[in-house]
């Protein structure tokens, strides 16, 4: 239940929401995009946000789009996290999106919810961070604009207010051609929050990639990690630890776990996913 | 375009049955069905941050918590709740395997027992992850999966 009157729109296009947007702001409201509606519903039960009204994308064809022409992959923002995972048009994706919150959540949560969520963890970030043709395409009150991926993303995807994600684009070949490990780790259950989530991708020749979350208060992809994690002359174990030891930003002390903790874990199962990835 | 704004009369199609109700467009599911005009208490307000799966119903046959859901956005669809599940193998499975204690979740579990025991396929695999969505504070999850896998068998053979 949200907790106050609340206006709901469910636009059939792009211009009716970017519309109702617009209408809602000069009428002095407080407008969001929702499709899954499970952040928002949840943060409004505890008043952590502040919103009276709603555009509910879920009913506007492009951001409900499937498709992988040889070329281009593109997947719709109001895509669900289930639907990620049946299509499977991205392995690595469904790897990492698939071990999202649970089963019956993940077929509420969308695609471009989890990339937009305010959570520092959004899994579904990890494989897009490690993809050099990853874009963004945006609806914007100057229509719609496709960015790179990296253009629009620092800790969080930035968005302007009155935008939102429209779809995903890949390069077909590019993200069918790598060998990929996804991994998350949890303190105790299989459903919670990771202490970390590692996705691991290397093309045929290439270095190995890799991104992180759950480490800080952002998923982040290195340069740095992944030069000293594709020196094959050294062991996975000493690339591990040398990985851990050159991370971006300090490792976070949490209820999940502490600092230390974190660095271990991330550290062994770091190691064990190289191992994997390079017998593969 | 789709707008509302105050109290909305609607029809849902719930277990079958057309019923008419008012909401708020901000009410979650949850909040509509156990209210006075309908009255379905089965699914329990748990958590109500989309963890427990003790409010669980199926839309359109799929597994859903409700207090994660808008009513506005079901309006059309078909939704089942735990009192539309009379005399369903589940439930005769659930007492043959003592798969409850305080009973408060099981409704939930009932709910996701029952749309997995009618998807093509319902593997070990399968079956762990959806009943992972559930929580039992009582801890009965071995009974739980027990009576799940029984009527899937079931159903197989």
């Amino acid at each position: 239940m949200i907790p106050f009157d609340l206006f709901y729109y469910r636009p059939d296009t792009v211009d009716e929401a970017l519309q109702a947007y617009g209408d809602l702001v000069r009428q002095h409201r407080h407008p969001a995009f929702y499709a899954g509606g499970t952040e928002i519903l949840t943060r409004s039960r505890v008043q952590d946000v502040h919103i009276d009204a709603v555009i509910d994308l879920k009913a506007i064809p492009s951001l409900r789009i499937h498709r992988d022409d040889g070329q281009t992959l593109q997947l719709g923002a109001a895509l669900r996290l289930t639907e990620v995972a049946d299509l499977n048009l991205w392995p690595l994706l469904t790897a990492t999106a698939d071990r999202i919150a649970d089963y019956t959540a993940r077929r509420q949560i969308t695609l471009g919810g989890n990339l937009l969520s305010v959570l520092p963890y959004r899994e579904a970030v990890l494989p897009f961070l490690l993809m050099d043709s990853a874009k963004v395409e945006l609806a914007t009150q100057h229509g719609l604009q496709t960015r790179r991926f990296a253009d629009v993303w620092d800790t969080a995807l930035n968005l302007n207010p009155g935008e939102f994600l429209v779809s995903l684009r890949v390069d077909s070949q590019e993200a069918r051609n790598l060998t990929f490990r996804s991994h998350k780790m949890t303190r105790l259950d299989w459903i919670d929050y990771p202490l970390v989530t590692i996705a691991l991708a290397q093309p045929a020749s290439g270095r190995v990639r890799a991104a992180f979350s759950g480490w800080n208060s952002y998923p982040f992809h290195s340069s740095t990690v992944d030069q000293i994690l594709s020196d094959v002359s050294r062991s996975p174990q000493a690339r591990a630890a040398d990985a851990v030891s050159n991370m971006p930003m300090p490792a976070v002390s949490d209820i999940h776990g502490s600092a230390e903790y974190r660095q271990f874990v991330t550290q062994y199962t770091l190691s064990d996913m190289l191992t994997e990835l390079e017998e593969s | 375009m789709r707008s509302l704004t105050g109290p909305q009369a609607m029809t849902l199609t719930i277990n079958g049955d057309a019923r008419q109700v008012v909401v708020y467009p901000g009410e979650t599911l949850l909040y509509t069905l156990r209210g006075d005009a309908l009255g379905l208490t089965g699914a329990k307000p748990g958590c109500e941050n989309g963890d427990c799966g003790a409010c669980t119903v199926l839309i359109e046959q799929m597994p859903v918590k409700s207090c994660m859901v808008l009513t506005v956005e079901v309006e059309g669809s078909d939704i089942t709740t735990v009192e539309g599940l009379q005399h369903a193998p589940i439930q005769q499975a659930f007492i043959d395997h003592g798969a409850f204690q305080c009973g408060y979740c099981t409704s939930g579990f009932l709910m996701v027992g029952h749309a997995l025991s009618q998807q093509p396929d319902h593997d070990q695999g399968r079956l762990v992850e959806w009943l992972r969505s559930n929580i039992c504070r009582c801890t009965s999850y071995q009974e739980i999966t027990d009576a799940v896998r029984a009527v899937c068998s079931e159903i197989e053979s």
